[in-house]
């Protein structure tokens, strides 16, 4: 089992950037003669599909959106898109002044169908630049939010392996103490990693199986997870044991903060469990399965957005009932569709 | 890899499927929802295998490649070679080799493996062997898991790096391990495992100098009984090594040895075990079961079943575990336990079929081999005999293409000279048999001879009075005597709906023979419980209502004494029953 598990999603979704970019560069793109800015966008929903892994795959897509947006801010007649309120960061404040800046080199009306292709890629390619930094810079902005929301010495519960939670409680580390405690799920086994790779620096944590998460929840502060993908509704994917996890810390009254950056915000809805959701081997959860006396393995387990306290991303904190306006914001709704 | 090539060894030298495999080759079988080879060119094409050799003996297969269109993106590109005359595997490695197509490393899969396993991994660990060692000629893949079946059951020694020591058989009565090399000293780590968890997958990556080995050996037959075999006994005059692939224990096999593994392998199919390679979407309602057919709501079908496209299934259609292929109607009230239905089957209503695989084509109507079955809820149910599960017979393979269109198997009148016949193989028969281990062989005899000809009950049974009556004398003893004789005979053949015809012949005897008397007929058919007391006071009843007969007259007075001994029994029998209260609370099985 390989040990980097959140990785992957970001991996993938940068992975696939970078391809589109390769295709545009080197001439690969079955584009037109003189491509409007339509064009570009159905060829990448193209390629969105193409490289898709699946009915279950969000992350290829999410960033696709995003860089759709992305173009179409760019490319907008006026470039003046307005501040919301003061915690978006100054990087907004800094595209607009790129975006006026790259609009008063070039000569001719930019978003009409007259552009050439050089202008084109002017506006795609500083928009790809912009959806990778978002990427790679997005547990930076976490940590900042992050921060406010924990005092000294209190006791935070982990789930299994998650990279964004990780870099969170390495760099909280600095200013407080506190105490860790990892729980383990039953069908991976990645909880003994991560505790290990929070024990190398110096932090107090203790390692439980799952079976013992109603015991310790009494003497929780507040939980912290990562995730798989955020819904529209406010609801959550997450690996399977998640949902046990977030209806305990509702019984007790212990919150659940949710860390995540902002490529994981998938514009779907979900009813229960089996929406979006697929049977896997059995062999996943109990090796020695045979036909008589077999385990389910699924994929993901929805958690409903009344479980959740508090959605930490890149692009600000919200609450479930709130999140959809980071939706409407973050990408565009004819695209939902990819 | 555009030189990697996969070899598919699409026939299995063995008789475990005897009577399905004198039509169609294994790899042919329909599993679940297409053949095991399109199976296997689907798993072989997602881990980028695309060059395909299949090496057939069966023609069938060369007409359904000629034949095959599958669309898809990719298209393998598939080579037949044909292994005609070969007994055993080796040959047909010889033969390829022959051919010369195969430059460098190949992948051999047998004709009858379902697979999950990854080969990326596989091809890699192969050539870094290959890379360290030139003798590493073969990397035989296995994956982790229980072994159930007589065919599994190995004992693999390892050395370091899984490299084979030696592979023995568990069925012998003596194992004996290779003990020249081990050596063990007090503290040092011990250099061999013994594994008994591995399941070989037929699965094998092997170099050209494995066809060239086969080529020196004449004699190598099978490649693991003999060739891994000699390869590892011998290995300190022999360089080759042989090195084994574990699989991580997500990734299994199944090959398909017999009946049971095949059901086996079908239910695993089916309960996800091969994950990604799965039953479609589309089709999944439950627990594991998957519907592409049309289900009545009142049938109930268990978990794990599989409904092929275009089937219908009727009411009250009882359905556990068992795979529907395609275009079947199945009738109304028919029960399918543990068994494999392949295409085009039509089965009429109220049918047990159990523990059994049915070829394509067939057309299953209420008078095949069957017995009249009475339940004590009054359900007449005509019952296919139902086999064991390993027995050969467990067979019934009517492929449509051989009779016309459909074959149907319904019960012929027997004709005047098959009578004859009857009744001269009847006589014989009786005159032999003098005592009862003799009258026990007479009653397979005499069944043999009705299932070959598919004679009726009642035929039988006339064609024996006659017979028994002949070697009658007159004479109280004699009768008493051939009744002991031929109790078991008489009520192996006679049952409810015979009795009318065996009273029949003996009265009819009766009225020629004067000197026999019918009273003491029923007395002894009594006694040795061949007729019920209801069914001796109905004759009686009916005999007294006969007018203008002096036979039946006699009959009713002598038969006067017997008559009422009868009743007296019947009036005690329900006087008991009265007592016992309210009688037997009776069930109705009912059903979730």
């Amino acid at each position: 089992m390989s040990t980097l598990k959140a990785q992957p999603r970001l991996y993938s979704s940068r992975e696939s950037i970078l391809t589109l970019k390769a295709h545009l560069s080197g001439k690969q793109a079955k584009i037109p003669k003189n491509p409007t800015m339509e064009d570009y966008i159905t060829y990448i929903k193209k390629l969105s599909n193409r490289l898709k892994q699946g009915p279950l795959d969000f992350w290829i897509p999410n960033v696709f959106r995003r860089l759709i947006q992305v173009i179409r801010l760019m490319s907008s007649e006026d470039g003046f898109f307005p501040i919301k309120d003061k915690e978006k960061n100054f990087k907004e404040l800094g595209l607009t002044i790129l975006r006026k800046s790259i609009r008063s080199k070039t000569t001719v009306e930019t978003g009409s169908e007259t552009g050439s292709n050089a202008i084109q890629q002017d506006v795609i390619l500083p928009s790809i630049e912009q959806v990778l930094e978002e990427l790679e810079a997005h547990s930076d902005d976490i940590n900042t939010f992050a921060s406010t929301h924990f005092f000294t010495n209190e006791v935070l519960l982990v789930y299994e392996y998650s990279t964004t939670v990780l870099n969170f409680l390495l760099s909280a580390k600095k200013t407080r103490n506190f105490e860790i405690i990892v729980l383990e799920s039953e069908t991976e086994n990645l909880g003994k990693q991560f505790a290990t790779d929070l024990g190398k620096h110096n932090l107090n944590v203790t390692l439980t199986p799952f079976t013992n998460a109603y015991a310790i929840m009494q003497r929780v502060n507040k939980t912290l997870l990562g995730v798989d993908a955020i819904l529209k509704n406010g609801g959550l994917l997450m690996h399977p044991g998640t949902y046990a996890i977030c209806v305990l810390a509702k019984q007790f009254a212990v919150p659940v903060i949710v860390l995540s950056g902002a490529h994981k915000l998938t514009p779907k809805y979900a009813f229960d469990q089996t929406t979006f959701n697929q049977l896997v081997s059995p062999l996943k959860i109990n090796p020695n399965s045979t036909i008589d006396h077999m385990s389910i393995g699924i994929t993901f387990d929805y958690v409903p957005p009344e479980y959740i306290s508090l959605y930490i991303t890149n692009q600000g904190q919200y609450t479930p009932q709130s999140i959809y306006q980071l939706f409407s914001d973050f990408y565009n709704v004819k695209d939902e569709d990819i | 890899m555009s030189e990697f090539y996969a070899v598919i060894l699409a026939d299995s030298y063995d008789n475990q499927f005897n009577h399905l495999t004198n039509n169609i080759p294994k790899s042919l079988f329909p599993f679940v929802d297409d053949l095991i080879i399109e199976h296997q060119i689907n798993w072989l094409s997602k881990n980028e295998i695309d060059q395909i050799i299949v090496l057939y003996r069966n023609e069938k297969i060369a007409e359904y490649f000629n034949n095959r269109r599958r669309p898809g993106r990719k298209t393998q590109k598939i080579q037949l070679i044909n292994i005609l005359d070969s007994k055993s595997s080796g040959d047909a490695l010889r033969e390829l080799y022959s051919h010369g197509i195969i430059q460098q490393d190949f992948l051999l899969l047998f004709g009858d493996v379902i697979t999950n396993i990854s080969l990326k991994e596989v091809i890699n660990k192969y050539h870094d062997q290959r890379k360290e060692d030139k003798m590493n000629i073969l990397l035989m893949v296995v994956h982790q898991g229980i072994q159930q079946y007589d065919e599994e059951r190995y004992l693999y020694v390892l050395e370091s790096d899984d490299k084979l020591f030696q592979l023995t058989d568990l069925q012998q009565k003596q194992i004996i391990i290779n003990k020249k090399h081990i050596t063990l000293t007090k503290g040092m780590p011990c250099k061999y495992v013994i594994r008994s968890n591995l399941i070989e997958s037929g699965i094998y990556i092997c170099n050209r100098d494995v066809l060239k080995s086969f080529q020196e050996y004449f004699m190598f037959a099978e490649i693991k009984e003999d060739f891994i075999k000699y390869m590892t006994t011998t290995s300190d005059i022999q360089e080759e090594k042989i090195h084994l692939y574990i699989s991580p224990k997500i990734q299994v096999s199944q090959r398909i040895f017999h009946a049971q593994s095949y059901h086996n392998a079908c239910l695993k199919y089916l309960s996800r075990f091969f994950f990604p390679y799965c039953p479609q979407q589309q089709y999944y309602v439950d627990f594991f079961k998957y519907f592409a057919g049309r289900v009545d709501q009142k049938s109930k079908i268990s978990d794990q079943c599989f409904i092929g496209q275009n089937t219908d299934v009727k009411q009250k259609v009882t359905i556990t575990k068992s795979i529907i292929g395609k275009n079947c109607k199945l009738g109304i009230g028919c029960e399918i336990i543990n068994s494999i239905l392949w295409d085009n089957i039509e089965v009429d209503d109220n049918i047990i079929i159990k523990d059994s695989i049915i070829a394509s084509g067939c057309k299953i109507k209420n008078s095949i081999q069957s017995q009249i079955v009475t339940i004590e809820n009054q359900k007449n149910v005509k019952q296919l005999l139902s086999f064991q599960k390993y027995d050969d017979n467990a067979f019934q393979s009517e492929n449509s293409d051989q009779e016309s269109d459909s074959h149907e198997l319904h019960q012929k009148k027997p004709k005047e000279n098959d009578d004859q016949g009857l009744k001269e193989d009847m006589i014989d028969i009786v005159a032999n048999c003098k005592t009862v281990s003799q009258v026990k062989e007479a009653i397979t005899n005499v069944d043999t001879i009705k299932v070959n000809s598919n004679i009726a009950f009642e035929n039988i049974v006339i064609a024996f009075m006659a017979a028994f009556l002949d070697t009658l004398q007159p004479d109280v003893d004699s009768l008493k005597n051939a009744y002991a004789l031929w109790e078991e005979f008489i009520i192996r053949f006679v049952s409810e709906t015979e009795v009318v015809c065996y009273i029949k012949s003996i009265e009819t005897f009766c009225r020629q023979n004067q000197q026999y008397h019918l009273n003491q007929f029923l007395q002894l058919s009594y006694k040795h419980q061949i007729l019920s007391e209801q069914v001796i006071i109905n004759y009686q009843n009916q005999m007294a209502t006969i007018e203008d007969d002096q036979f039946a007259k006699d009959f009713v007075q002598s038969s006067q004494q017997f008559k009422e001994y009868l009743e007296n029994i019947i009036l005690e029998q329900e006087q008991q029953q009265n007592q016992e209260g309210d009688g037997e609370y009776e069930y109705e099985y009912v059903y979730e």
